[in-house]
């Protein structure tokens, strides 16, 4: 076997026969195996140790009729309350007759009226 | 690995097709199943990508919630897997080619990578991706593809849209590359 076959081997990941021989004559081509090993290692050392964080969390979006759903959600909540207080309003039902036939007082007077009343008695 | 069982919380176990039916019916559950199964590949692909774990997160989520939303495209052609690490890849690229447009000036490109112990032989972690982000956009995505997801050629190639033919020369000029880059690191630190 040729260096350059023992290369492309390496490179490959592959161990055709013959390599091994090689390898024990040759320096090169031992010192590419033995990089390579080692490069090998540190990628199973990233396989094993490259994670995300436990507080990894993949969030997904609402489907559109869920977003539909919860937005109409929103709009029936008020309309919902505003009928029940609707509902619930005291209506004034129970008239007392004799206040409705009593002459309704005039308005009390107001302050200028007051003092002009006033001023009149003080005057005569 | 399209045939594979997943528990649902109502006790019975459905396979990954019908997940992926489901969800395509608006089952969120369904999803979620499908997310649960694949967050972790693809959050090691979008790192080996990008080098930043807190942005990766972020890279991730706009992964599977462009996958939720692209669900109706996805014909069954291909490994519902591998349409998804192209999501995965084309979305780390995208966010590295748009974290390199905003921080050209000022900022380094990642976060700094935790203190690394002296390196005996194999390269750590931090070393490791500082050698994946000197590679090219394509030698990066193929090294992570294939060396730390462990996808087959054919799968690296429905995941890339490249002919198998070309899996296998870029895989082997991005290995040599990473080896050249690794030996000079070494070397590098032998000097000092």
């Amino acid at each position: 076997m040729h260096c350059e076959d023992a290369a492309r081997a390496l490179y490959a990941g592959e161990t055709p026969q013959g390599l091994d021989v090689h390898l024990s004559a040759c320096d090169e081509c031992r010192l590419l195996a033995e990089d390579l090993a080692q490069l090998n290692g540190a990628f199973a050392r990233a396989r094993a140790e490259w994670a995300p964080s436990p507080a990894f969390h993949v969030t997904l979006p609402l489907a559109p009729w869920r977003r539909l759903a919860i937005a109409a959600s929103l709009l029936v909540i008020p309309l919902a309350g505003w009928a029940f207080a609707s509902i619930r309003a005291p209506q004034p039902i129970a008239y007392d007759v004799a206040t409705l036939l009593e002459p309704r007082p005039a308005t009390e007077p107001s302050d200028r009226e007051l003092l002009g009343a006033l001023f009149l008695e003080e005057s005569q | 690995m399209t045939n594979t069982i997943h528990p649902i919380s109502n006790g019975k176990t459905v396979q990954e097709p019908e997940l992926i039916r489901r969800s395509k019916g608006g089952s969120r559950e369904a999803f979620g199943q499908l997310v649960s199964r694949y967050q972790l590949p693809v959050y090691r692909v979008i790192r080996g990508i990008l080098g930043s774990p807190s942005e990766s997160e972020d890279v991730a989520q706009e992964v599977f919630l462009k996958a939720y939303a692209n669900l109706a495209k996805f014909r069954g052609e291909s490994g519902f897997f591998t349409w998804l690490y192209r999501i995965a890849v084309n979305e780390a690229l995208r966010a590295r080619k748009r974290r390199a447009f905003a921080n050209a000036d000022a900022l380094p490109e990642v976060e700094a990578p935790p203190a690394a112990p002296p390196e005996e032989d194999a390269p750590t972690l931090a070393t490791l991706e500082k050698l994946l982000r000197k590679l090219s956009d394509e030698f990066r995505s193929i090294v992570v593809l294939r060396d730390i997801e462990g996808l087959s050629y054919s799968e690296i190639a429905e995941a890339l849209e490249i002919p198998l033919g070309t899996v296998e020369s870029r895989l082997f000029r991005a290995r040599q590359e990473l080896r050249t880059l690794w030996r000079k690191s070494k070397e590098a630190k032998n000097a000092l």
